[in-house]
């Protein structure tokens, strides 16, 4: 462990290439979002700034007779942050949305008829004026990095792009901004949102990938007996 | 953290169960748990003799545990199906078995009757609409506590298990407000007999 460490240290020999926010993608992943579980993924162009910070709930144990802190107990985790993007005529989330609240719009009216037999006679139906961003699901942010100057790896002996990789999982958005201005020669849109975690990728190839959820346990949970179709493996 | 702190136990560490108290593997996670508390009492009195100011000793009282359980509501036979699930009616399971193996051509009303009450009992085949407070048979609640991981090793607590003992639900809080955007809870208050902490020295 020490000596992995210890590789992992800089060398003043090193050449260090920094990451100016133009070369960084970002791509929207709604895991799952469809009725037959695929995932839809799009490049989001038209971010002009990302930003998230982490805090962590850490709370400190001081013992009587002792005046420094013993430990710590360590709590809930919140990841949070925001994304500014132009706003251009053309804007791939807004359309996402649009077309969500087109196919809601159905769900209503079937709901309201109750064609689908979904919702018993009688209940009274939430009347859905729009469909803002907050009422989206939660996705997760990709921010892939490749840089242009080419770098000889080690493993392959061939000159690549350097690469980083992060995927902010589970984000849902919490508020958002909007702002017409005769004084803006651009006009932004901003969101604000939490999210699960944050995951840091150097090497692209050392990694799996993960959407942000698992129902894998190795114990039943009283969720999954909710599901009429599921059958709880007891020994 | 290195060694030069303790890790102590937060919320984000324990997670809690209920189980059927003769079969272990019956178990079910209640992954809902928002919180749990619990108090154990046991009554006694000091017994004094005549010339001597101090009690000659303490009478042995009454045990009981309360406690209250409370999770975010998600569906209003959460808990039902968790203790329908784990069932606990261990010798039902053979009566069930044997029933069900019949012929059902060959079988009597009666038997009929009591398939169909085992299955309700312990199958979570059938949805079950009864209150919390109907479920009459006592079930263990585990609480387990667990921050170990691969990069504390050496700071982080014992796992320990507290088991609270033949718990009966006695009351069931719900309340919806508009007031506040909190998410709706549900509370069940219980008892229980006793309570066994346990620690595991393997970690």
């Amino acid at each position: 462990m020490a000596e992995e460490l210890n590789k992992s240290k800089y060398e003043l020999s090193q050449e260090y290439t920094a990451i100016p926010g133009t070369i960084v993608r970002v791509v929207l992943e709604f895991p799952e979002i469809t009725n037959d579980g695929k995932t839809l993924v799009f490049p989001l162009d038209d971010v002009m700034t990302i930003s998230y910070s982490m805090y962590r709930a850490k709370t400190r144990v001081v013992t009587l007779g002792r005046n420094d802190v013993i430990g710590y107990g360590l709590g809930t985790r919140l990841v949070a942050g925001s994304v500014i993007r132009s706003v251009f005529t053309t804007d791939k989330l807004t359309k996402l949305q649009e077309e969500i609240y087109f196919l809601k719009q159905d769900e209503i009216r079937d709901r309201i008829t109750n064609i689908n037999a979904k919702v018993p006679k009688g209940l009274p139906n939430k009347d859905m004026l729009a469909l803002m961003k907050d009422d989206l699901t939660s996705f997760n942010i990709h921010l892939a990095v490749q840089t242009e100057e080419l770098a000889l790896n080690d493993t392959t002996q061939e000159y690549a792009p350097h690469v980083r990789y992060e995927v902010i999982l589970g984000c849902v958005i919490i508020n958002t901004g909007q702002v017409y201005s005769i004084e803006d020669l651009i006009t932004e849109s901003t969101f604000s949102y939490e999210a699960k975690a944050v995951k840091s990728i150097a090497d692209l190839t050392n990694t799996n990938y993960n959407t942000g959820f698992s129902s894998s346990t190795s114990m039943v949970s009283a969720s999954n007996l909710l599901d009429p179709t599921y059958k709880p493996a007891f020994k | 953290m290195t060694n030069l702190y303790t890790q102590f136990y937060t919320a984000a560490d324990v997670t809690v169960s209920i189980a059927n108290r003769d079969i272990a593997s019956r178990e079910v996670g209640l992954d809902l748990l928002t919180g749990i508390g619990y108090r154990h009492n046991i009554t006694a009195m000091p017994v004094y003799g005549l010339g001597n100011q101090l009690p000659e000793f303490y009478s042995q009282g009454n045990s009981l545990v309360t406690g209250t359980l409370e999770l975010s509501f998600k569906s209003g036979i959460y808990l039902t199906r968790a203790l329908s699930a784990i069932g606990n009616y261990p010798d039902n399971f053979a009566k069930r078995n044997e029933l069900q193996s019949k012929d059902p051509s060959k079988m009597t009303n009666e038997e009929f009757r009591t398939l169909a009450q085992l299955t309700r009992i312990n199958g979570i085949e059938i949805p079950t609409e009864e209150s919390i407070l109907q479920y009459s048979d006592p079930c263990d609640i585990i609480i387990r506590f667990d921050n170990n991981s691969d990069l504390n090793k050496n700071i982080a607590g014992y796992l320990s298990t507290i088991t609270l003992v033949d718990v009966r639900f006695i009351e069931f809080v719900q309340g919806v407000s508009t007031a506040g955007d909190s998410v709706i809870t549900d509370q069940y208050r219980f008892m229980a007999k006793t309570i066994v902490a346990r620690q595991s020295n393997t970690i």
